[in-house]
């Protein structure tokens, strides 16, 4: 009896911790993963279960324009508040495979961010590691720290027609420099053909299509 | 149908009367580098010297064939009047706003908008940039000024990603924000028409459902808008960037003359979706045509928006600096021969 108990409590938190993050409920996802903690539920599930659950549909309802920005906003705090509550529990593995890392910013000259944060929370649910440089990036500090982290993949928007010039300049430096970082690409002066052109190994339009395009370029 | 002045051709296709033609002309920024270097007035001086602003105006009309002149190249004139700070640019690059002064987890009073308003930052620099241009130019040829609307004002005295999160979180708040940032539009443009601005281009960037939900522009922008166009003592085109399919059918009840869409807004869906109520402005690509295309793309892309039934030919947002001029001349060049 006890038992069953446990299961159905572990599973209404995950559920919770899930619906927490699709409405955007900070204070609920702050303590349905201290609940789990508690619980001793594997942060790991937990995030994986829960979190990551919740932030797959709201992908979904963000493709199919069912939800909006500051809808996805408030999701992304919610999520958050779990992560950095159940992180420090997880259990280090050595036997899994490390995850690819990625550096992601905004191009120099450009301050708009926001879809950089969609992108690099979508990527970060979906299991990658990130390394946020942040808005205004000089095409030499891309270059560094993909060398410094040996990153897989450099990720870099843009949203103005003066910013996107400054892209090539980083994929060109991480070429001549041989790393092997594959560098993709977005923003909304950005279209397929002009990553081409740039030498760009990838381009999204969106967040959603940011993620698969990464996993695809990962092999995965 | 005699010939009529530049200036009458686009208040009539504005209202959607008849045209011998349909005008060509940018209801967005207009300065880049070619035409910088061809009237010597560079970024960043000429976002603050009349003399040069006017100058680089007028280029765009001159050398490039739009049927009018547009100012300012940016999107901070009111956002400094109204306390933001504003890092210049340079040659190339647009001034952008670099401090937010009502940042904050809770909502700020608003300090009221003083009786000086029109003396502060570099409104006056624009009112004397108007009739610089007047002068030169004459009667005959129309002017557009253009500035930040409502959204994009709250959005930088708050700070985007607060101000998007608001909109679920501290609705009375977005729209008292917006409704002040509306309020500083209206005295702005109002002072911009005495000038002898004869249409006014509303940029409101961050109203995309890019950034918001299209059920928020109904409910908050919407009823804003329609409040600024009763007062706006001129013609006005709201520009707003992104795919807008999804906001077409509220644009149309604004009461203002037209909407200008980028490319990533389909022409025909737009023209569909208003019927004769409002009209359409666009939609030549700026970043992928004009600015990275060739004449022969912007030409194409110009006989297209023609055949969809644009109501004036333009670009679809602010031209970038480093757009060739000859890709900008291609859309004048394929205006006439479709009009031949």
């Amino acid at each position: 009896m006890w038992v069953v108990e446990v299961i159905t409590n572990e599973e209404e938190i995950l559920k919770g911790l899930a619906e927490a993050v699709i409405k955007g409920n900070e204070e609920k996802s702050t303590e349905l993963a201290q609940e789990a903690l508690k619980m001793r539920i594997d942060p790991y599930d937990a995030i994986m279960n829960g979190c990551s659950k919740g932030m797959n549909v709201v992908s979904d309802l963000y493709e199919k324009k069912e939800m909006f920005v500051p809808e996805i906003l408030l999701s992304a705090d919610a999520m958050y508040a779990a992560l950095d509550i159940l992180r420090p529990h997880l259990k280090v593995d050595t036997t899994v495979k490390k995850p690819a890392k990625i550096v992601i910013g905004v191009a120099q000259g450009d301050i708009h961010d926001i879809g950089k944060n969609l992108v690099k929370m979508m990527l970060d649910v979906a299991g990658f590691e990130i390394v946020d440089l942040g808005r205004d990036i000089a095409p030499e500090a891309y270059i560094e720290k993909a060398n410094e982290a040996n990153a897989d993949i450099v990720a870099i928007s843009a949203l103005m027609t003066t910013s996107m010039m400054n892209i090539e300049p980083v994929i060109k430096g991480i070429k001549d420099k041989n790393l092997k970082a594959k560098v993709v690409v977005g923003g909304a002066p950005i279209s397929s053909e002009f990553a081409e052109e740039i030498g760009a190994d990838g381009y999204a339009d969106d967040a959603v299509s940011a993620v698969r395009l990464v996993k695809k370029l990962m092999g995965g | 149908m005699c010939k009529i002045t530049m200036k009458k051709r686009l208040i009539n296709a504005l209202l959607g009367e008849e045209v011998d033609k349909m005008p060509v002309v940018s209801i967005t920024q207009t300065g880049t580098e070619a035409l910088m270097d061809i009237c010597d007035a560079k970024w960043p001086e000429a976002h603050y010297d009349p003399k040069l602003m006017a100058k680089l105006a007028i280029a765009a009309h001159k050398e490039i064939g739009y049927e009018a002149v547009r100012v300012p190249y940016c999107l901070t004139i009111l956002l400094e009047a109204l306390g933001c700070q504003v890092s210049k640019g340079h040659k190339t690059r647009q001034p952008s706003i670099t401090s937010h002064p009502y940042n904050s987890r809770e909502p700020l009073p608003l300090k009221p908008i003083s009786n000086d308003f029109l003396s502060k930052g570099r409104i006056p620099v624009i009112l004397k940039t108007i009739k610089l241009i007047r002068e030169e130019i004459g009667e005959d040829i129309p002017i557009i000024a253009g500035s930040e609307g409502p959204v994009t004002i709250a959005s930088d005295l708050l700070e985007v990603t607060t101000y998007m999160k608001w909109f679920i979180k501290q609705k009375q708040a977005v729209v008292k924000y917006t409704n002040y940032g509306a309020n500083a539009v209206i005295e702005y443009a109002n002072a911009l028409f005495e000038a002898g601005a004869d249409v006014f281009a509303l940029l409101d960037p961050v109203a995309s459902p890019d950034l918001i939900n299209p059920r928020d522009f109904n409910e908050i922008v919407l009823p804003i808008y329609q409040r600024m166009s009763k007062k706006l003592k001129g013609k006005v085109v709201v520009h707003i960037c992104g795919d807008i399919t999804g906001i077409l059918s509220y644009l149309k009840e604004t009461g203002f003359d037209a909407v200008s869409i980028e490319e990533k807004t389909d022409l025909e869906k737009a023209k569909e979706i208003f019927e004769s109520k409002i009209r359409v402005v666009g939609n030549v690509a700026t970043a992928t045509t004009l600015f990275n295309g060739t004449p022969k793309q912007t030409y194409d892309e110009s006989i297209i928006a023609l055949n969809k039934g644009t109501d004036v030919l333009a670009p679809g947002c602010g031209l970038a600096p480093l757009s060739p001029l000859e890709n900008c001349k291609a859309m004048v060049e394929a205006r006439d021969d479709y009009f031949k």
